[in-house]
């Protein structure tokens, strides 16, 4: 799926009308970092969990893109989608729902390269 | 009346009430960071954030007010979480090194951070957000520290109304606080109140050090050194070392001159006594100015704050500035031309370091003009100075100062808070003009009664030699804007204005001992009554023109008031600046 361009508001109504949608595994990682590196010119900057949240959570898929992800990675990156909920505006908001979406339909495919077993 | 419910605790409070000052009500501290009550409601920092039943998102208590029947939840597993989620992310935008920090153990952020036990793997001295470290002769920023709260956006802009400092987001992932970009605090026209300074949580905003070259300065044993103090710092020496709250300032004083000596300072004057030396000479001033039909009003040039202020923002009142220098520089040109010789020191050899309470007076001794106090401390930086001396303030009992400067009448004593000056004033302008003794000393309406960041102005009206005088007090940037459109649009005729550039007057200096929100109020009355006491019970003397070491001077130095001695040594000139301010 090419999503650079892709409608994101098109893509989320996909992602969350059709839970059982499931992203490719290999695109995955790299489909929410392209969502979210659209999403950037529209972060104001006024509050900490969008303005360095969205960075960092950035930086941890990052690690998962780099085979380089643990469990402590996603873990961090659960809580710090939660807490986009913290946000100001609902530029965070939104962007909190439409990660807490993809952890819930895709939470396999980021576990699957942390767990240990 | 909204009933709502906190943490299962039911409480009824005014409709638009806020979830933080509903949750104050039941004796709960909601933590805050960005929030600042009437200045700063902006809700920046998101820690302050609660659950409430049946919103998805977490709200922020600071600025959402309550609705009848709400359940709020302050301590939740989601709330804490978020909490520590949020300052995690601050913190890995921030440079610690607290050791050297100039927020010297009064950081609010890291407060918060051990409150909720943060722990980052990236902790320890990193890059901060921005590396940028701006300079200024009064104010400095160390940006790797800023945690983007915008309190001293507000404050500049709320209090101060200067607009030095912005909120620059262009990039929103990359804002930063600052003043005009490339340029210093001073250019781009920073008064220097100091006012950012006392409201940031951190320590990305803080005053340019002088200790250092004060430390150079008492090392050098050639130096006589002379240690200026100033009334606000004693009264500020209570809450800075925990002393019993019944001291009076006599007592602090002595304390003070004690440390200071300890210190390696070789004498120490009361810049009290050069208060009432500037009262003398402005009611001389002012009675000249009313004779001659000069103009008028006659605006106080006492405070360097205003003094910027009004060479900055009220160009055209430039020429009403009184020309008398600030009593600390007015000190050090009379300790160096005068005590130096009856000390049988070599003039050279004399080194000046006044104690204050705001960057103004650090920006005040680069003036062209002012060239005879060498550094200016605050009291961050005195009891920084005491505690590598290893002097253990609280065991001091105190040593009397003994100089020919340090004799002070209670007038003098009554600069420290706003309308003392113009209380002084009036004591002895009566008696230059009636030739006898005002009987009454004190002026309601000049009294300080309460601390608030944006009180209006005060005004006096008295009735001397025949003709009624007018007098006005005005405190704080934001309150002097009004003052002087209101003045211009309704052509009021003042015969004296008091400007303070601190709401309160240099009691509530921008370098005072950092205050919280639940002390503030009790230390600025503290602070107040200590200087009212001194003048009301303390002093035998309570106007200036009755110390008698100041007769002496004028005996041996100075002739009279206004006199061309006076003018040579005491006096000072005044421009219009140009700033830039984007
Ligand atoms: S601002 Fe606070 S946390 Fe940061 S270095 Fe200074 S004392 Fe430490
Ligand atoms: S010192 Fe005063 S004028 Fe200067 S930036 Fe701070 S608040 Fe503004
Ligand atoms: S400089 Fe201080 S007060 Fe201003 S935004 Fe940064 S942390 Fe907040
Ligand atoms: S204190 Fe409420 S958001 Fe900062």
């Amino acid at each position: 799926m090419e999503l650079k361009n892709f409608p994101v508001n098109e893509l989320f109504q996909k992602w969350i009308l059709d839970g059982e949608t499931k992203l490719g595994e290999p695109e995955l990682v790299k489909d929410v970092l392209n969502y979210l590196d659209g999403q950037k010119g529209e972060i104001c900057g006024k509050c900490a969990p969008c303005r360095d949240g969205v960075v960092r959570i950035e930086q941890l898929l990052q690690l998962f893109e780099n085979n380089k992800a643990n469990l402590n990675t996603l873990k961090e990156l659960e809580k710090l989608t939660y807490n986009l909920r913290a946000s100001r505006c609902s530029v965070g908001l939104d962007i909190g729902k439409n990660l807490e979406v993809v952890l819930e339909n895709n939470y396999n495919v980021l576990y699957k390269p942390v767990r240990k077993y | 009346m909204a009933t709502v419910s906190i943490n299962g605790v039911n409480v009824k409070v005014k409709n638009g009430t806020n979830i933080l000052k509903a949750a104050e009500s039941i004796g709960l501290k909601i933590p805050t960071l960005c929030f600042l009550e009437e200045v700063n409601e902006i809700g920046f920092c998101r820690l302050c954030v609660v659950e409430v039943e049946g919103v998805q998102d977490l709200v922020s208590a600071c600025n959402t007010p309550v609705k009848n029947k709400m359940k709020i939840f302050t301590d939740s597993k989601k709330v804490i979480d978020s909490r520590i989620s949020t300052l995690q992310l601050l913190a890995s935008r921030h440079r610690f090194d607290c050791w050297v920090c100039p927020k010297e153990g009064a950081c609010e952020f890291y407060d918060m951070l051990k409150t909720y036990h943060v722990e980052f793997e990236e902790f320890g001295p990193s890059k901060g957000r921005n590396s940028a470290k701006i300079k200024g002769l009064g104010v400095n920023q160390d940006q790797s520290k800023c945690i983007l709260c915008k309190r001293c956006v507000s404050v500049c802009a709320e209090h101060t109304s200067t607009r030095v400092l912005k909120f620059r987001d262009e990039d929103g992932l990359n804002p930063v606080v600052s003043p005009t970009i490339g340029l210093s605090f001073d250019e781009s026209g920073c008064i220097a109140c100091g006012q950012c300074i006392s409201v940031c949580p951190t320590g990305t905003l803080f005053e340019a050090d002088h200790l250092a070259q004060v430390e150079e300065l008492l090392y050098e044993r050639e130096n006589f050194n002379v240690a200026q103090v100033t009334d606000e710092v004693k009264t500020a020496l209570i809450e800075e070392f925990d002393l019993d709250k019944n001291l009076n300032l006599e007592k602090l004083e002595e304390m003070l001159n004690e440390a200071l000596t300890m210190s390696g300072f070789d004498m120490v004057t009361n810049v009290n006594f050069a208060n009432d030396l500037t009262v003398l000479e402005l009611a001389s001033e002012l009675h000249t100015r009313f004779n001659t039909g000069a103009p008028l009003p006659l605006i106080s040039s006492v405070c360097p704050g205003a003094v910027n202020y009004v060479e900055m923002y009220q160009k055209n009142y430039v020429d009403y500035l009184s020309k008398v220098k600030g009593p600390h520089t007015l000190l050090g040109t009379l300790t160096k031309e005068f005590l130096s010789e009856k000390l049988e020191q070599e003039k050279a050899n004399v080194k000046i370091t006044s104690i204050v309470s705001c960057p103004a007076r650090k920006t005040e001794i680069s003036r062209e003009d002012i060239n005879d106090v060498d550094a200016v401390l605050t009291i961050r930086e005195l009891v920084r100075l005491f505690r590598k001396k290893e002097i253990n303030f609280k065991e001091l009992s105190g040593v009397k100062q003994d100089s020919l400067f340090s004799k002070a009448s209670g007038a003098g004593s009554l600069f420290a808070v706003s309308g003392g000056l113009t209380t002084a004033l009036i004591r002895t302008l009566y008696n230059v003009i009636e030739k006898k003794e005002l009987d009454e000393l004190e002026f309601d309406k000049l009294v300080f009664t309460e601390h608030n960041h944006a009180g209006n102005f005060k005004e006096l009206k008295m009735k001397i030699g025949g003709t009624d005088f007018r007098f006005a007090v005005v405190d704080g940037g934001a309150n002097m804007k009004e003052f002087f459109k209101l003045m211009d649009k309704k052509k009021k005729k003042y015969n004296f204005i008091e400007l303070n550039a601190c709401s309160s007057g240099c009691i509530n200096g921008g370098l005072m001992p950092y205050n919280f929100e639940e002390t503030v109020q009790e230390n600025m009355m503290l602070r107040a009554n200590l200087i009212y006491n001194d003048d009301r019970e303390t002093k035998e003397v309570r106007k200036a023109h009755l110390n008698l070491s100041l007769e002496s001077l004028y005996e041996e130095l100075l002739v009279e008031p206004n006199s061309a001695k006076a003018h040579e040594l005491l006096y000072r000139n005044f421009s219009q600046k140009d700033i830039d301010n984007n």
